[in-house]
């Protein structure tokens, strides 16, 4: 990582951030809110899983989050696609990093698998989630969504090999390395929409449809106030 | 395109739309606007992905979404000749579907195809005198 992602590889040493734990876009809002849950405890929501761990359950449970310091193993994670059937469709991969230090305040247990793991109870709180690390072209897009400012977003090419280092040296050649570096445009093969696009898509829709979901939205916010006594947020953005 | 029902899943819908709008469209965007969205998300049990193939007026979108995202690009992201030109075409719109509903359900046009006559049939209840000459009828003819 060193070599193809010095500006993360920073990022993480600094913060002391060694255990990562991949997943998808799609539980991005509920992990921003909630901090992360455990597969059981998701389910209790009547949530739908749809990262790797739901093909990891023992004797049908599954009540711990998993975390690796195997950078590959979490980012294959964050690379699933959400069917085998659904290799056209896509949601970008994310990667989640915490320290070791703040293990110890939270609940653990041992997990008995051919990867390196550890297995976190129930939930991680937010406070204790210290990098989310995405593809390049969505670090704006999840930056926006974050309130804590304590919380890095940085680059990552979820499609990589990383190489690691050991006492030994880096264990690729620096021709390599060089190709690496200079190959890698972070291959960020996913679709991206500019202003034309959005109008085109826009100039189909009739007034009726575009006041109805505004009342909603209205509707919505003014509700969400009405019952969380702390939410002062002003709902008239638009 | 799908039908969605709840709100939740329609922001977490145009959400994930969202992610993948150009950085110049999101920079636009105020950060408080994507955490509501994110907020009102939160609770969604739906998963949403983009079709790599397929350019966004084709993506499997909700009617709602489409809406919403029509929305937040008119609030902030179109300049005041797009704003005009959005408008006009959204009443344009409008006075379309509105005269194809009127088209569709117009009691003029309920009855234009009757092509089948339909005849009155007169009920006659049947009293009891009646139900005793049947009775007498059928003895009758058995008896024959």
């Amino acid at each position: 990582m060193l070599a193809t992602n010095p500006e993360t590889f920073e990022i993480l040493t600094k913060n002391n951030v060694k255990l990562f734990h991949g997943t998808n876009a799609n539980v991005l809002p509920s992990i921003l809110s909630h901090g992360i849950n455990s597969v059981d405890q998701l389910s209790k929501k009547g949530i739908t899983v749809s990262t790797g761990e739901k093909w990891s359950r023992t004797n049908n449970e599954r009540s711990f989050i998993s975390f690796t310091d195997d950078l590959d193993t979490a980012l294959e994670y964050a690379s699933i696609k959400p069917s085998k059937d659904a290799q056209k469709e896509t949601s970008f991969g994310v990667l989640l990093g915490i320290s070791p230090n703040d293990i110890t305040k939270m609940k653990t247990c041992t997990v008995h698998s051919d990867i390196p793991e550890i297995g976190i109870m129930d939930n991680v709180p937010l406070e204790y989630i210290k990098v989310i690390a995405v593809p390049k072209s969505k670090v704006n897009f999840v930056r926006k969504l974050i309130t804590d400012n304590r919380i890095i977003v940085t680059p990552i090419d979820t499609h990589e090999k990383f190489y690691y280092m050991d006492s030994f040296g880096i264990t690729f050649n620096a021709e390599k390395a060089k190709e690496l570096v200079k190959g890698k445009e972070q291959r960020d093969t996913m679709p991206s929409f500019n202003s034309e696009k959005i109008k085109k898509l826009a100039s189909g829709r009739i007034t009726s449809g575009i006041q109805d979901i505004y009342k909603k939205i209205q509707e919505k916010i003014k509700s969400r106030g009405k019952n969380n006594e702390k939410d002062s947020k002003d709902g008239r953005y638009i | 395109m799908k039908k969605i029902q709840k709100m939740e899943d329609i922001y977490k819908e145009v959400l994930t739309i969202l992610a993948y709008f150009n950085d110049e469209l999101i920079e636009k965007i105020p950060a408080k606007v994507f955490k509501e969205l994110r907020e009102l998300a939160a609770d969604s049990k739906a998963n949403f992905y983009i079709d790599t193939e397929k350019d966004l007026d084709k993506q499997d979108i909700s009617e709602e979404s489409k809406n919403l995202i029509s929305l937040i690009y008119y609030s902030f992201i179109a300049d005041e000749k797009e704003k005009r030109e959005l408008l006009k075409m959204w009443n344009e719109n409008e006075t379309r579907y509105q005269e194809i509903l009127r088209e569709k359900y117009s009691s003029d046009r309920i009855f234009q195809n009757r092509t089948k006559e339909t005849s009155m049939i007169e009920y006659k209840k049947e009293t009891l005198f009646d139900t005793i000459k049947k009775f007498i009828k059928k003895i009758l003819k058995a008896s024959k």
